[in-house]
């Protein structure tokens, strides 16, 4: 039996804090100024944080007292449904209100499609990845349309975080792995989190006086 | 959102170039129909954003100290949802 303190458990809290780092900061933007945007951000962002919450409490479990695969699957779920959420935000930043009313509603499709499979725990795992590997597909192509357009070099910090994150997902859907390469990919999702850090840095940088 | 940032910007740019900005200018910058944007503008001198003086000629608005700590916390807002490639 290993120790709670182990590497696994330490990336994922490490994830965790990013992402509720950027949910706050986002939900004090959303106090500030009343932007739905921002409040979509805070909500995707906790979401994502607790969902990976949810899973090293389940991995924790599952080392300790021998259950707790439904505790990972839920978070799993949690995180696939943050990353739904941030995907809704880009399409009301690329499409009218009305028009990103239906849009939104085509990124359910692939809920409705896991709501149709068996479910034992196997089988819902992979569910909940293969949706979040959708969405994050979505959210990256997004972002890569955004830099094109405005040519935001700031934008470029999330783009490498979310493809990032989208390679671990990749390597995670597609291959059988041994527990070595199984952390490398923990790893990738590590960097990829902690490159989405970016932004909120530069903000925090910027609101205490730094350079604009 | 995007609204009050784009009308705060219009009145600081044009308060650094003179005396301060025509409801006539934010109308042409702010593509707004002049009954919206009188009822923001009100709502903005309201919350102390702008200070309006009136005039025979239409009132001229200036952004106040309040306004622009406002508009300098909302650029960096802005740009920290432009780096995930979204707007306010």
């Amino acid at each position: 039996m290993s120790s709670p303190v182990n590497p696994d458990f330490l990336i994922l809290a490490v994830q965790f804090v990013v992402a509720f780092a950027i949910a706050i900061v986002s939900l004090v933007g959303y106090r500030m100024f009343g932007s739905r945007t921002l409040f979509r951000m805070a909500l995707s962002f906790f979401l994502i944080g607790g969902g990976i919450l949810v899973q090293d409490a389940g991995n924790i479990a599952t080392e300790l007292a021998g259950f707790g695969p439904e505790l990972s699957i839920l978070g799993l779920v949690l995180e696939a449904l943050g990353y739904f959420v941030l995907a809704i935000s880009h399409i009301y930043t690329v499409r009218s209100e009305v028009g990103a009313e239906v849009s939104s509603m085509t990124l359910l499709l692939p809920f409705f499609a896991a709501a149709v499979q068996p479910s034992t725990a196997l089988v819902l795992e992979g569910v909940a990845r293969s949706v979040s590997f959708f969405l994050l597909l979505y959210i990256l192509s997004e972002n890569i349309i955004f830099l094109v357009k405005n040519r935001n070099a700031e934008a470029l910090l999330p783009i490498v975080g979310f493809a990032l994150l989208l390679a671990s997902l990749f390597i995670r859907l597609f291959f059988v792995l041994p527990t070595e390469t199984s952390d490398l990919v923990d790893l990738l999702k590590l960097a990829g989190f902690l490159i989405l850090s970016g932004p909120v840095l530069v903000l925090l940088v910027r609101l205490r006086g730094g350079p604009p | 959102m995007m609204i009050v940032s784009d009308i705060l910007k219009v009145v600081k740019e044009e308060g650094s170039k003179g005396e301060g900005a025509r409801i006539s200018s934010l109308l042409r910058k702010a593509n707004l129909p002049y009954n919206r944007l009188t009822e923001i503008t009100d709502r903005m001198v309201s919350n102390g954003l702008l200070e309006v003086t009136p005039q025979e000629r239409g009132s001229i608005y200036r952004i106040t100290p309040k306004g622009e700590e406002v508009l300098d916390s909302l650029i960096k807002f802005e740009e920290f949802a432009k780096a995930f490639g979204l707007r306010l």
